[in-house]
């Protein structure tokens, strides 16, 4: 872990780091850093168009989308066998009817997999937030109590580490049926929370020994204000970075449910539901399989290099930010000037 | 210490407990274990139905029926799968036999490539090797698991097979591999633009090459190494090995090191005729016996460092057997492909073994596991390598950046020696931490690769058990995966204190 070595190795990257943050605020800092690390800021290019995409395309709720088909409908002409109508013409791409194909009875699979992503997408957002929040608590109270609260906590969160998912969602598929996302993303929140709860916890061990702690409270702010009011804001980079992360796990991890059957459930479509429902076709119609997965990859590596953005942004000390040849040579040039002085 | 690990293991029974009594009430509410009956129509249906209900005691409410359950638990009965009668213990045991052949072999591959690619890439840090594998490794993470098993399934195992039928590669493809390989291997060497190009195209020109002449030849059909070749990887391994361990400046260490590559290319003959009466234990007795072999060539060479000796001799012993097993083993693939079982088509996509090829001796079975575990392994292998080369990158790079490295290299120590001794070996210690937790972890079984590839595992064992609600099973499951899982957090807590002691043990 970065936290046992508090000297964060030598010269270049401290000094050029003072240098560029000088009277900056926090969020102006990362904000740079994180500009300047490219292949996150692709990410977050690709992942804002692939979710207006999503949304915009077969609308979401009451409000109708673009797109001309709905995932429900079933077009009887069966367009080219079936097969996809994205097609490259010259500089340019054309849709045609079905540009990702047609399933068996002639529904598109365009319309079907927006719609899989959609419910994909809400399961997430609903999990990262309730991970979040819980995992927050429950960090922040056992790493500012310590003793006998963190020991109790702690002890709670093992069982949770212990407790498999997927019984859980079997429950709730039996219980309430499993065709409900936003259901769906509460019960894998209130799951996936221990990895960010001790990520919290270890953060807040060490911040709670400093002075703006004790000036926090000789100014007397209670408990509360200096857990979530002072304490916090340090320990921001750590809950971002874990919750982007978390999110991508639960893109995964709600497709991996889903395939085996004790996830999202038909009539509802997920990404994962679907590559379940067409894996037997595999060798006669393969895109039903190729383009769900094309967007669960596309969510979950976009998301994934976000996260590993914000952590290089948050944590210099890390130094992963790619640089561009100048920043190099000039690091070059003031070590040896310093080497020379 | 003592009384450290003491606490810790009386709050993980705690813990255990608390997690088996909540995972019961789950399980028990998962769905409806009579529901095949009520759907009969057998005409003792309800009788059935009242015996099943009696011997799982389905009258009685999950939260107090969970102590009938640890009560016969305490006393060592898991109880019984209710449709086959079958005892929970065996049920498991096998299971774990499988999962542990299966996620084993693919964990250890795992975190050896993991860790090796690690290091070259924290080592050529911003270079374009550097940029290329975090690029592979993001993707590779990003990855869902049942797509990777499903399109191994569908292109690894049809198309290999279909090359296997007319096993020619074109000498497009000859280019093509000899070129990535070229510009793979320069890339990850790092140094001046004229060592990168000259080493990079030497290795794409052997690689096109030998490929070109094993397809000539005819090799994929009938695969084998000869002598020839086995004593070149042997001089390969031995110069790579005292390298890394000692330098090639250790003279003893090097003889030590090529001694023993004579003596196993020597072996070669005999061991022919040895390996037809070996099998199982046996073959493992001559594994530790080739090992034994190249630590006394160490010993015998003598002098102040021949421990260091020892250990290169041991580890090159160690290969040179390996290279003899593989060069016997392929020696049968002929015959293996050619049974009427596998009738040309060697790559399985379904099951752990052919169940015509059982008992048909040592040799065919082994490869018939590997052709069964190959297409599982590798789509394992390439889920989990992406986090061990991510964390070993991130702990060289912290490591390579500290104090004391910078010390040692002002001290002038050879970048070997600064590189394996002072950065490797630190770098190790929070992959080493993990390991005991992935490992416990490992027992519970790749549920999705095992679905998808037939595979009698844990994980296959639980998913099944669950779709049929059958609540002894998954308790049996639990049992097993959670004490370990228990156990592996303390052992990583142990570790890391005995490792790294600037940690100390609050108690």
């Amino acid at each position: 872990m970065t936290s046992t070595n508090p000297n964060p190795g030598p010269g270049v990257a401290l000094t050029l780091a003072a240098n560029e943050t000088q009277g900056l605020s926090l969020g102006k800092i990362v904000w740079s850093r994180f500009v300047r690390h490219k292949a996150a800021m692709i990410s977050a290019i690709v992942l804002t168009v692939t979710v207006i995409v999503v949304l915009s395309s077969i609308g979401v709720g009451p409000i109708p989308g673009w797109w001309m088909w709905t995932p429900t409908d079933i077009d009887p002409t069966i367009v080219n066998g079936g097969k996809p109508t994205l097609a490259w013409e010259g500089l340019w791409f054309t849709l045609g009817d079905h540009p990702f194909g047609q399933d068996q009875i002639g529904r598109d699979v365009f319309a079907r997999t927006m719609r899989g992503a959609q419910v994909s997408l809400m399961v997430m957002v609903i999990m990262g937030i309730i991970a979040t929040v819980v995992g927050v608590l429950v960090g922040a109270i056992a790493g500012f109590y310590r003793g006998r609260t963190d020991n109790v906590l702690m002890r709670i969160t093992e069982v949770f580490i212990a407790i498999p998912a997927i019984v859980v969602t079997a429950v709730i598929g039996n219980k309430f049926g499993a065709d409900n996302p936003a259901l769906f993303g509460i019960v894998l929140g209130l799951l996936l929370w221990p990895g960010l709860a001790r990520l919290v916890r270890a953060d807040y061990l060490t911040l709670r020994e400093r002075e703006f702690v004790d000036a926090a409270r000789v100014a007397g702010a209670n408990d509360r204000t200096i857990m979530f009011g002072h304490i916090l804001p340090n320990a921001i980079g750590v809950v971002i970075v874990n919750a982007t992360l978390l999110m991508a796990t639960a893109t995964i991890l709600e497709a991996a449910l889903s395939f085996l059957g004790f996830g999202i459930q038909p009539p509802n479509v997920s990404l994962g539901q679907l590559i379940n429902e067409y894996q037997t076709s595999f060798s006669t119609r393969p895109w039903l399989f190729w383009w769900p997965g094309f967007f669960i990859i596309v969510f979950a590596l976009t998301i994934n290099l976000i996260g590993d953005g914000l952590r290089d942004a948050f944590d210099p000390r890390q130094r992963r930010i790619p640089k561009t040849k100048e920043f190099k040579k000039q690091a070059v040039a003031k070590v040896e000037t310093e080497v020379a002085e | 210490m003592l009384r450290f690990i003491t606490r810790r293991m009386l709050t993980a029974v705690g813990v255990l407990f608390a997690a088996t009594y909540l995972f019961f009430i789950l399980a028990a509410n998962a769905g409806d274990p009579l529901e095949d009956l009520r759907a009969s129509s057998q005409p003792n249906r309800d009788e059935l139905i009242a015996t099943r209900t009696a011997e799982l005691h389905l009258d009685v409410n999950p939260f107090i029926r969970y102590f009938y359950w640890l009560a016969a638990a305490l006393q060592g009965d898991l109880g019984q799968d209710y449709r086959t009668g079958q005892d929970v213990t065996t049920m498991v045991g096998d299971a774990m036999g499988q999962t542990i052949k299966l996620v084993g072999f693919a964990s250890v591959a795992a975190i050896v490539l993991g860790v090796l690619i690690g290091i070259i890439s924290a080592l050529r840090q911003y270079s374009g090797f550097d940029y290329g594998i975090t690029l592979m490794t993001f993707l590779l993470y990003s990855l869902p698991s049942f797509w990777v098993a499903v399109l191994l399934k569908q292109w690894g195992a049809i198309g290999f097979n279909d090359f296997l039928a007319d096993p020619v590669i074109p000498p497009i493809s000859l280019i093509i591999i000899g070129a990535v390989m070229g510009i793979v291997i320069g890339a990850a060497l790092g140094g001046e633009w004229k060592r990168r190009l000259m080493f990079g195209g030497i290795a794409g020109v052997l690689t096109a090459g030998i490929l070109g002449i094993m397809s000539a030849t005819g090799w994929f059909t009938d695969p084998g190494l000869g002598p020839v070749v086995i004593l070149a990887l042997g001089l390969g391994v031995a110069f790579v090995i005292v390298f890394l361990t000692t330098g090639l400046n250790n003279r003893k260490a090097l003889y030590t090191a090529l001694t023993v590559v004579a003596v196993g290319v020597a072996a070669y003959f005999p061991m022919q005729q040895a390996f037809l009466y070996t099998g199982g234990p046996a073959a493992i007795a001559t594994l530790l016996g080739f090992i034994a072999a190249g630590i006394g060539v160490g010993l015998l060479f003598g002098g102040q460092d021949r421990k260091l000796s020892a250990r290169a001799g041991g580890i090159v012993g160690g290969f040179m057997y390996a290279f003899l097993w593989l060069d016997f083993l392929m020696s049968q693939w002929e015959t293996y492909t050619n049974t009427s079982a596998v009738n040309g088509r060697p790559i399985a996509t379904v099951g752990s073994s052919t169940p015509e090829l059982s008992g048909s001796g040592y040799w065919i079975t082994t490869i018939d596991s590997f052709t069964h575990m190959v297409l599982p392994i590798s789509a394992l292998i390439l889920i989990s390598l992406a986090s061990y080369t991510r964390y070993m990158r991130g702990s060289m790079l912290e490591v390579m950046n500290l104090d004391y490295v910078r010390t040692a290299r002002a001290k002038g120590m050879p970048e070997r020696t600064v590189v394996m001794r002072h950065g490797f070996r630190n770098a190790l210690i929070p992959i080493a931490t993990l390991i005991p937790l992935d490992l416990a972890a490992l027992f519970g079984g790749a549920i999705i690769t095992e679905t998808v590839f037939g595979w009698n595992g844990m994980g296959r064992l639980f998913v099944d058990a669950l779709k049929t609600v059958n609540v002894n099973v998954l308790m049996g499951y639990f049992l097993v995966t959670g004490i370990l899982l228990l156990i592996g957090t303390i052992i990583a807590d142990v570790l890391y204190v005995i490792l790294d002691p600037r940690i100390r043990v609050e108690s």
